[in-house]
């Protein structure tokens, strides 16, 4: 088949330059050339002009009419509401100055067409019109600059709610992890140094530092044990040895921790899980965090957006207004969903994290809540599993 | 002023076309170098928007080209999409867009027009191009290597970009991608030095700065533009090196990866993005500046009328050189950024959409009351100025913090920058292709040719990006390798289609374009002196390149390039040289 392709692709070439040297010939008898105007080729290409920009604007409603369909449905959040107002007003101002110059220019290219007889004025410049096209674009962007930030600053603003719900929401390569913040409203702190398969988010309380130094012990005497006695390549040793000394400063970090504070209790009654249930009309403050790459919560119907960088903590609070199954009435889609996805490329499966939000009653989510195991109940039995 | 003739002498082969100094034909191999360059750039992206319109079918195309490594089965591998979408950027953003774009006409025009023998230095001029062969060289071989190339998008942002343990690419390949644009940018910079010199300092008697054609204006700018944010990317790349090779932390902090928390404190991928986009930015304008002064010049000539606000026109040119050194934050709006750092940057963006603006309305205006000849050079100019009104509105909406909430890192964005950026550039460089062919070559591109590519290109470029302002609307992010784990982008596979074959029809469109360009080298007819009756002074030099341009003294200018159809002259155009009459007034 490829080479088919190549042999179809030789033959085109063959033809068309055969053509050119049919043109060429032709034009050396008439004495045609390249450079000079034929004024009936100059006109059809001026109508051409025309023609094109009115496809390009009636393709642009032919697109708006065909496939509205497509764009996202009504903000399911207070803040989403008050963006697709400004959105669409946006949109509106941006069309129309797409078409009305996209319009203008193909438009006078075919009315300003080379004529027979007729001069170019040597118009040059015009102060007047200069100034007014100037003052113009800065009165509009004045505008618009102001509308902006004043819902900018209301959606950075700190919540409204001192009750608002805390929820983390954390990422790593290629998935998501929320933790509720409980009873207490308050997240127990967590490091990356506290990582391990049962702790993914690496919560610390006095078990967990107490296991997580033995497993590090653990696995650096194994190392050293292993660098003495196993018969292994070069490049193998040399891994291993980096990966010895960075356990071992994983150690020295571990140790500055305190063993024991009042605030890992925080953490006792936080809730860990892989999908995220809120309550309708009621504020939510999501803690955005990364352990590996920069990730990035993107929620459309939620109309919310906010990068997930490793190292430090994001934010973005937000009311949910419609809970799922009012939605699914709205789209009327019996399978519609809320989802977060990740919006900044973070790897092979980027296009794959995943998480779903389901938004319910304030009774419903109370009952989900009390359904699920806190952390400290969690650890209690991995403890006595082990 | 220098008078004497330059004498001729024999040239070797080597000494002519590869290691030369001449500008002119310095030019000729950074054009030549661009397009190459170009057709890889746009295989990379036919490949993946096969994948995105037939997402999991496997085309035998992808195995021929890819192998069973990177298409099993004609497949593209979700590693060898990202691949392909960073170096697919990369190739066009610096390869194409600045050094080809740059490097073509800056080389070609700026002796030519300002009334020069050469470039001031005619060996850093050599070097640079060398430099720019060498870095595209690099960039190429590391689509071969067995790892893959970088992976972690055009903007490279660690700590992607950083760990090898998060993405394949981030090896090797990674380390060829900094390295090639290392070079890539002190190419750039001793270009750019170059340029700035030479039209500061050797510009021929009465070539005042307002005398200059806007075409040097625009590059006099985007040389001081490149002057001072390159340096800042390179200090990006060199901290970016030393995270990933020497165990520093300028980047990453608090990470854990592959089952083991790594030793990096106190970095931040935050400080990156900073200054990765204090290029970033004025690196769109670099883009985007010459574009826009090869299409005054031609908008001009072939409406046979004086560009409308040339003072206005250079006025924006600089503003927009400053402001764009200013903006930068738009890109990182949802980094978590300070709001009002935020609210400052919407501001500083919709500043620059003013003379941006200024700009449009005076091509417009140039239309107005011309006599135009539909050049093929012509039709781009005016493509190109359509394609900068429909990517410059839909960025009034991106600088808006509070709206880029909801597009940002959607298709909205990749559609922005392809039209504005992409689409205006690319078609502003071929219309500076086909109006200086003739300088270049001595001989005539095929008109006819050029028609049919010009609209290949317009409809299949329209035909792609339009469509794609849609599919971010619906809120489809960039970067995915498959739309399948979100069942609300099952609508979007139809525009998908539509895409991918638009993107089929402008390669038809390139391939045009290649072959009259190929072709023309050799068989195209002969040029005359100065085909388009244009003012500027390299239309008075002989077709015939000689070292030092002109045989006799290099001409003195008397008036600007604009005067088309100036009253009371015969011609309807009055060349830069010609001396004003008595009593005739300058303009
Ligand atoms: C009319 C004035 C313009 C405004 C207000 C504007 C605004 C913006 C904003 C705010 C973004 C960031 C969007 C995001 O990442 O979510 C953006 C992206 C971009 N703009 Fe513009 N822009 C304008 C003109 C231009 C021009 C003239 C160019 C090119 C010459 C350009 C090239 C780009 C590029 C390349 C990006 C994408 C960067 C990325 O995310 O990879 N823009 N523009
Ligand atoms: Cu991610
Ligand atoms: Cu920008």
């Amino acid at each position: 088949m490829s080479y088919i392709s190549l042999l179809v692709c030789l033959l085109v070439v063959l033809i068309v330059s055969q053509l050119l040297r049919i043109y060429k010939i032709t034009s050396d008898i008439s004495g045609r050339r390249e450079e000079d105007l034929d004024v009936e080729s100059n006109n059809r290409i001026a109508n051409y002009m025309m023609l094109f920009g009115v496809a390009l604007v009636v393709s642009f409603f032919w697109l708006l009419y065909k496939y509205h369909h497509i764009f996202l449905p009504e903000a399911a959040t207070v803040h989403g509401a008050k963006i697709d107002w400004l959105m669409n007003y946006n949109l509106y101002l941006v069309s129309i100055v797409y078409v009305v110059f996209n319009l203008l220019l193909f438009g006078f290219a075919r009315k300003y067409k080379y004529k027979k007889g007729v001069r170019a004025s040597h118009f040059s410049h015009s102060n007047k019109l200069e100034a007014i096209w100037t003052v113009i674009p800065a009165v509009v962007m004045a505008v618009i600059i102001v509308a902006g930030i004043f819902i900018w600053n209301e959606i950075n603003d700190q919540p409204e709610d001192p009750d608002a719900i805390k929820v983390q929401l954390y990422a790593k390569q290629f998935d998501w992890t929320a933790r509720y913040a409980g009873t207490d409203n308050e997240l127990g702190p967590s490091s990356f140094n506290f990582i391990s398969g049962t702790n993914p988010l690496g919560v610390i309380n006095e078990t967990i530092y107490k296991n997580q130094l033995t497993e590090v012990e653990a696995n650096i005497a194994k190392m050293k044990d292993d660098l003495a006695n196993k018969v292994m390549g070069n490049t193998e040793h040399t891994e291993l040895q980096d990966k010895l000394d960075r356990l071992e400063r994983t150690r020295v970090r571990i140790y500055g921790f305190d063993a024991k504070n009042d605030v890992y209790s925080n953490s006792a009654d936080d809730i860990v899980v892989k999908e995220l249930v809120l309550p309708v009309n009621k504020e939510v403050d999501l803690i955005i965090n990364s352990r590996d790459v920069i990730h990035s919560v993107w929620i459309p119907h939620f109309r919310l957006q906010m990068n997930a960088v490793p190292g430090m903590t994001t934010r973005f609070k937000f009311t949910p207004t419609i809970t799922s199954k009012e939605m699914k009435a709205k789209t009327g889609n019996p399978y519609f969903t809320y989802v977060v996805m990740c919006n900044k490329i973070c790897g092979a499966s980027h296009y794959n994290m995943r998480m779903e939000i389901t938004v319910v009653s304030e009774e419903e989510y109370a009952d989900w809540l009390a359904s699920i195991d806190d952390f400290s109940t969690k650890l209690k039995k991995l403890t006595a599993q082990n | 002023m220098e008078e004497q003739v330059h004498h001729h002498h024999k040239e070797s082969f080597v000494s002519k076309y590869i290691f030369s100094m001449d500008h002119k034909m310095i030019s000729k191999q950074f054009l030549v170098t661009a397009i190459f360059m170009g057709v890889i750039g746009y295989f990379l992206s036919l490949f993946f928007r096969l994948q995105l319109a037939w997402p999991d079918e496997g085309f035998e195309i992808l195995n021929f080209f890819l192998g069973d490594r990177w298409a099993p089965g004609g497949v593209l591998d979700s590693n060898a999409y990202l691949a392909m979408v960073t170096i697919h950027g990369t190739i066009m953003v610096f390869f194409v867009l600045t050094g080809g774009l740059s490097g073509t006409f800056a080389n070609l025009l700026i002796p030519l027009q300002i009334g020069a023998r050469d470039m001031a230095s005619g060996f850093l001029n050599m070097l640079s191009y060398w430099f720019f062969f060498i870095s595209s060289v690099i960039l190429v071989i590391s689509l071969f290597i067995e790892s893959g190339a970088a992976s972690a998008g055009w903007t490279v942002y660690p700590p992607l970009s950083a760990l090898p343990q998060a993405i394949p690419g981030s090896g090797l390949g990674m380390t060829l991608w900094l390295v090639s644009i290392a070079l890539f940018i002190v190419s750039s910079l001793i270009g750019g030095l170059n340029y700035i010199v030479t039209i500061l300092s050797l510009r021929t008697k009465g070539m005042k700065m307002t005398r200059m054609p806007l075409t040097m204006w625009a590059i006099l700018v985007t040389a001081i533009i490149g002057l001072l944010s390159f340096p800042v990317l390179l200090s990006a790349a060199v901290l970016l090196i030393m995270d990933r090779s020497f165990g520093t932390s300028f980047y990453l902090s608090d990470i854990y990866i592959a089952g083991e928390a790594l030793d990096y404190i106190g970095g931040s991928p935050i400080l990156y993005e900073h200054l990765f986009w204090f290029l970033g930015h004025p690196e769109v304008y670099i883009i985007l500046l010459p574009a826009l002064g090869i299409t005054s010049e031609v908008i001009s000539t072939n409406s046979r009328k004086p560009i409308f606000g040339y003072k206005a026109m250079i006025g924006s040119i600089i503003a927009i050189g400053f402001l764009s050194f200013i903006v930068w934050g738009h890109h990182m709006f949802i980094t978590g950024m300070n709001p009002f750092l935020g609210a400052v940057f919407v501001a500083t963006t919709l500043l620059i959409a003013i003379p941006s603006a200024v700009k449009v309305f005076n091509y417009i205006t140039t239309l107005w009351k011309g006599s135009i000849r539909f050049t093929p050079g012509m039709l781009f100019s005016i493509g190109m100025v359509s394609n900068f009104i429909t990517g410059g509105v839909t960025g009034i909406i991106l600088a808006d913090a509070t709206l880029d909430i909801v597009v940002h890192d959607t298709y909205f964005v990749v559609a922005h920058f392809h039209v504005v950026m992409g689409v205006a550039a690319i078609m502003g460089m071929f219309a500076g292709v086909y109006h200086w062919y003739p300088k270049m070559y001595g001989r005539m591109m095929n008109k006819k040719l050029g028609y049919v590519h010009f609209w290949l290109t317009i409809i299949a470029s329209y035909g792609v990006f339009l469509p794609m302002h849609f599919v971010g609307l619906a809120g489809a992010p960039r970067r995915y390798y498959s739309n399948s784990a979100f069942p609300m982008f099952d609508n979007l596979v139809d525009l998908n289609l539509i895409m991918t074959f638009m993107a089929m029809l402008g390669g038809i469109g390139a391939a045009v374009f290649l072959f009259n360009f190929f072709y023309s080298i050799w068989k195209g007819q002969k040029a005359p002196q100065n085909p388009w009756e244009s003012n500027t002074l390299e239309w008075t030099t002989p077709v015939e390149h000689i070292h030092g341009n002109w045989p006799g003294a290099i001409p003195e200018v008397y008036r600007w390039p604009y005067d088309y159809s100036k009253p009371g002259k015969e011609e309807d155009f009055v060349p830069q040289n010609v001396p004003l009459e008595p009593g005739e007034e300058e303009h």
